[in-house]
């Protein structure tokens, strides 16, 4: 599942993952995520931080309290708050690894791939 | 009261002062200079005393600046204050000068001299400049961060669906040939994005997983034959199962060697530092305490010194350690503290958040 606040993002990256062979859902804002998150599992959730309504931070609490199991990573634009929260991040559950846009398809792929090495 | 006599000592007092002082007649040639004005710019008396001004160290003296202000502006207003000089002297490199002089009559044999004082500014125009670089950059830095997150949504997206699109037409059509110019666009304006998050990186660095045992093993990999030669001990208590905390390495270096280099300069002749770090379950907390059984810094002092340029120490120290491992450990979402005793020692206290 990709969560941004934006629908460029998840629609052009949900493109390249679904080109690569992969079951992806592209989903607008963290309610929706959560919601979206109770009716199906996932094994990786791809979040962006900052976002209105329910940031990153909280989206991937939820997550992981609905689904211990999911894998959820972050996805940022903005080095900065990167660094101020990925403290609260890898505290609400998620990976300590961080993906920059802009960002291909293919490095999303390679960032899964490692992590389940 | 006693009376005190400034014709006896009014040479002892010129002397005291820091600032240069000149004193010239009414042709510019030097009849006194105190000697604050030798050791600044590097002079003997025999090469100032009775030469014109502008002669003075093979002409370095003829500034412009200072022609017009001696020429010009004295002989109708009397004194000036303030009058800021920059010039690159060939023996001693720039100097920032700050300017006061005025007309000294002496009434009795109508005569007329210039006394001229002299403040070398250049050590505070050289912060004030360093302060405005930081200043700059850290604009820059943001303008940088806000121009590659504004563009990195849409590029992200825009890069994707073209990707897909140029691998989805056949390699030999004309279409393919259009949508791999637009990738190679994207890929020239991804690389513009993420040189432009670079730039603003350098303002704040990278944070990683860390572990002050790391940071302690390393810093005093390259200090500690320091200490050793100073006669100071240094015991390291580091428990094995201490937290990871999310940082700077090199950043969490600074504040340490800074931290460390107090304390050598506390400890007179021989002495021992201590460095001891715990995880505090309670607040989540891992603690590092590094103490030192040197002279110990007065009560007056110690609410100050982590203000930027304070310092205790005569000569040495810009005042700024301190102040910038406060910045530091702030930006790390961590506390610093200190407690001392003078004639005990000084103990300083850092807490920084654990991870998982």
């Amino acid at each position: 599942m990709i969560v941004d606040d934006e629908e460029i993002v998840i629609k052009g990256i949900q493109k390249g993952l679904e080109y690569s062979g992969f079951y992806v859902k592209a989903v607008i804002g963290g309610k929706d995520a959560i919601e979206l998150a109770k009716k199906e599992f996932f094994d990786v959730v791809l979040v962006d931080l900052i976002m209105p309504g329910l940031n990153g931070v909280e989206t991937c609490r939820r997550i992981k309290e609905i689904s211990a199991k999911t894998i959820v990573l972050l996805l940022s634009g903005y080095p900065q708050e990167i660094e101020k929260l990925l403290l609260a991040f890898i505290d609400a559950g998620g990976k300590d690894v961080f993906l920059r846009k802009p960002l291909l398809a293919d490095e999303v792929r390679d960032a899964i791939n490692k992590i389940i090495k | 009261m006693k009376k005190l006599d400034m014709n006896v000592f009014k040479e002892d007092l010129l002397n005291t002062i820091r600032e240069a002082i000149l004193v010239l007649d009414s042709d510019l040639t030097i009849v006194y200079a105190n000697s604050s004005f030798y050791k600044q710019f590097k002079v003997t008396p025999a090469e100032t005393q009775n030469k014109h001004i502008y002669e003075l160290g093979n002409g370095q003296w003829d500034i412009p600046e200072l022609r017009k202000l001696l020429e010009e502006i004295l002989p109708n207003q009397n004194f000036f204050y303030d009058f800021k000089v920059r010039h690159i002297f060939p023996d001693i490199g720039q100097k920032n000068m700050l300017i006061n002089a005025a007309q000294l009559i002496d009434g009795g044999r109508n005569e007329k001299f210039i006394v001229v004082a002299i403040e070398d500014s250049t050590e505070k125009a050289k912060l004030y400049e360093a302060s405005l670089l930081a200043n700059k950059l850290a604009t820059m830095g943001q303008l940088s961060a806000g121009i590659a997150h504004g563009l990195s949504s849409p590029l992200t997206g825009i890069h994707n669906f073209l990707d897909v699109y140029a691998k989805e037409e056949p390699k030999e059509s004309d279409r393919h040939h259009e949508l791999e110019l637009m990738l190679a666009a994207c890929d020239y304006m991804n690389k513009i994005v993420k040189n432009l998050t670079y730039f603003a990186r350098t303002i704040k660095e990278e944070f990683k997983i860390i572990n002050w045992r790391d940071v302690v093993d390393s810093t005093l990999s390259f200090t500690e034959r320091q200490f050793m030669v100073s006669n100071i001990m240094i015991k390291k208590d580091l428990p094995a199962d201490l937290k990871n905390m999310i940082g700077n390495k090199s950043q969490l270096q600074h504040v340490l060697l800074n931290i460390l280099m107090n304390a050598k300069e506390a400890i007179t002749n021989s002495g021992e530092i201590t460095i001891k770090a715990q995880n505090s379950d309670k607040d989540k907390r891992v603690m590092l305490e590094i103490t030192d059984n040197g002279k110990g810094i007065p009560a007056k002092d110690l609410q100050h010194i982590f203000e930027p340029f304070f310092s205790t120490k005569d000569q040495s120290g810009a005042g700024l350690g301190l102040s910038a491992a406060y910045g530091i450990i702030k930006d790390h979402f961590g506390e610093i503290n200190v407690r001392s005793e003078e004639g005990k020692g000084t103990c300083l206290t850092i807490s920084l958040p654990y991870t998982k």
